[in-house]
């Protein structure tokens, strides 16, 4: 475990040196934080559903009930990442992905998250810069 | 991983052929561990939770309140075999379904005059843990029909329906995602038949309470009380879709 966590944050430093180089100014700049976003339990813990290139843990200790991300910046375009993180149910009312950037419809939600969705737009942001890297 | 989804894949495949067009089997989540787990859980020298079950044990012959003990009025604990295939069961007394740990007080707070104990305190889920094991072996088998079918329904409507931040009902995973990865976890049915259970993560015994409290807090729902009507309800529903499968207690898991 803690193993994993060191691995996980030196590919994140590396990632977010990397971000201030090369980063395509047009996809915000943080792909580093969206990464940490996307790994943090509080936040996207993305990979308890999806196996996330980058996010520092072994295949078998990352979910399978999404589709792997690999490569989902060649499939996806900016604007469909974002619609897909926001509200999933857009896209698939039986989803069983989260709404991340939306509260609609939430019910019997526990009164520490109540009245806010779990990422912020501009967190959602962050997401979809380092999404658009991965090809 | 491979094997362990041969194995449910096989359990599910012999127990469908046992029994004709049934839509969902119950499996036991003991099918979705690994083999060192059901090992520690097979050894009754090596099972953590049989420490609780001994406790319990001692507390049952223990006098309290007006002197007399669960011994005095009920014999040795193996009288109790096959009562917990029964809990949550409909009480007459009390116009409601209750849970074991409920009865257990009950007879506690009217029989042994003595203060009932807090739900999820050691020595209630080490009476329930005894009680329990008496019955291991024997098939699950409440009742969720005349004064219990309101309850029932209470209880599946509760697990069907989408709560919390991130949205999710017990179904969506315990139905629909069984044999999926969540992070490293392989997701079961979220049987029952093994509670009380000795949960590795937690390093302690928990009843069906506890477990459905983690569940709602891993989706930011809003946390419902271990004994609340609500939770009760909700236990006979999830110990109704394993009717028929055998007791474990003290089941041990991950
Ligand atoms: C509880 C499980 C779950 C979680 C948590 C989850 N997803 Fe998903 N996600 C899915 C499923 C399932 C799909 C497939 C589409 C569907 O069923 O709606 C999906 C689809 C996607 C897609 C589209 C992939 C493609 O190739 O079309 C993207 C992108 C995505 N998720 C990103 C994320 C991100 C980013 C996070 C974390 C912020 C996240 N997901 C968290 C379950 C999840
Ligand atoms: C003074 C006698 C007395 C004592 C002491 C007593 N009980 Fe009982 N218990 C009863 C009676 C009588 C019933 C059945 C009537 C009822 O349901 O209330 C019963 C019912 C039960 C049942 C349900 C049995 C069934 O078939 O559904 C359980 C379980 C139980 N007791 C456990 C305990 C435990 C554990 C203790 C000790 C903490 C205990 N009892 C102490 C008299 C007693
Ligand atoms: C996001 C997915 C998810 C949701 C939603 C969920 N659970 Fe679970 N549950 C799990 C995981 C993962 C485990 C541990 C591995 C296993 O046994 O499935 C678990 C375990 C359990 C167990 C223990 C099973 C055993 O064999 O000991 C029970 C009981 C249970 N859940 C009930 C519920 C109930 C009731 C709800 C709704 C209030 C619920 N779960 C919602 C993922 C979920």
């Amino acid at each position: 475990m803690v193993r994993y966590h060191h691995l996980g944050n030196l590919w994140l430093t590396l990632a977010t040196i990397g971000s201030l180089g090369f980063a395509d100014p047009a996809a915000a700049q943080d792909a580093g934080r969206g990464l940490e976003l996307m790994r943090a339990s509080e936040k996207g813990n993305c990979s308890i559903c999806h196996l996330v290139p980058g996010i520092g843990l072994p295949d078998e200790a990352q979910g399978n009930i999404g589709p792997s991300l690999e490569g989902v910046g060649a499939r996806l375009t900016p604007a469909e990442l974002r619609a897909q993180i926001v509200d999933a149910r857009a896209m698939n009312p039986e989803t069983i992905m989260p709404p991340y950037g939306s509260i609609k419809g939430l019910a019997d939600v526990d009164k520490r998250y109540r009245g806010r969705p779990i990422l912020t737009a501009g967190e959602v942001a962050d997401i979809v810069a380092y999404l658009s890297s991965l090809r | 991983m491979k094997r362990l989804a041969l194995a449910v894949a096989a359990s599910l495949a012999a127990i469908a052929g046992s029994a004709p067009a049934q839509e969902t089997p119950p499996v036991s989540g003991y099918q979705f561990l690994l083999p060192e787990t059901q090992a520690l859980q097979d050894d009754d020298f090596a099972n953590p939770g049989m420490l609780w079950v001994e406790l319990g044990g001692k507390l049952w012959d223990e006098p309290a309140g007006n002197g007399t003990s669960c011994q005095n009025c009920h014999g040795a604990p193996e009288a109790m075999r096959g009562v917990g295939t029964r809990y949550p069961q409909w009480s007459q007394t009390e116009g409601r379904v209750i849970s074991l740990e409920q009865q257990v007080n009950q007879c506690r707070a009217e029989r042994q005059q003595a203060d009932p104990f807090g739900y999820s305190s050691q020595e209630l889920v080490s009476l329930s843990a005894l009680v329990m094991h008496q019955s291991r072996g024997l098939p699950m088998s409440v009742a969720t029909d005349g004064p219990a079918a309101s309850a029932y329904r209470r209880g599946k409507a509760y697990y069907e329906t989408r709560r919390g931040q991130l949205n999710l009902a017990c179904s969506n995973c315990h139905v629909d995602q069984v044999g999926s990865r969540l992070r490293g976890e392989p997701i079961s049915q979220g049987q029952v038949n093994g509670f009380p259970i000795y949960r590795q993560l937690w390093q302690d015994m928990g009843s069906v309470g506890r477990m459905i409290a983690w569940c709602n807090d891993a989706v930011r729902a809003e946390p419902l009380a271990e004994g609340s009507q609500m939770a009760v309800e909700l236990e006979l529903y999830l110990r109704s879709l394993g009717n028929g499968l055998a007791i474990e207690t003290p089941a041990v898991r991950r």
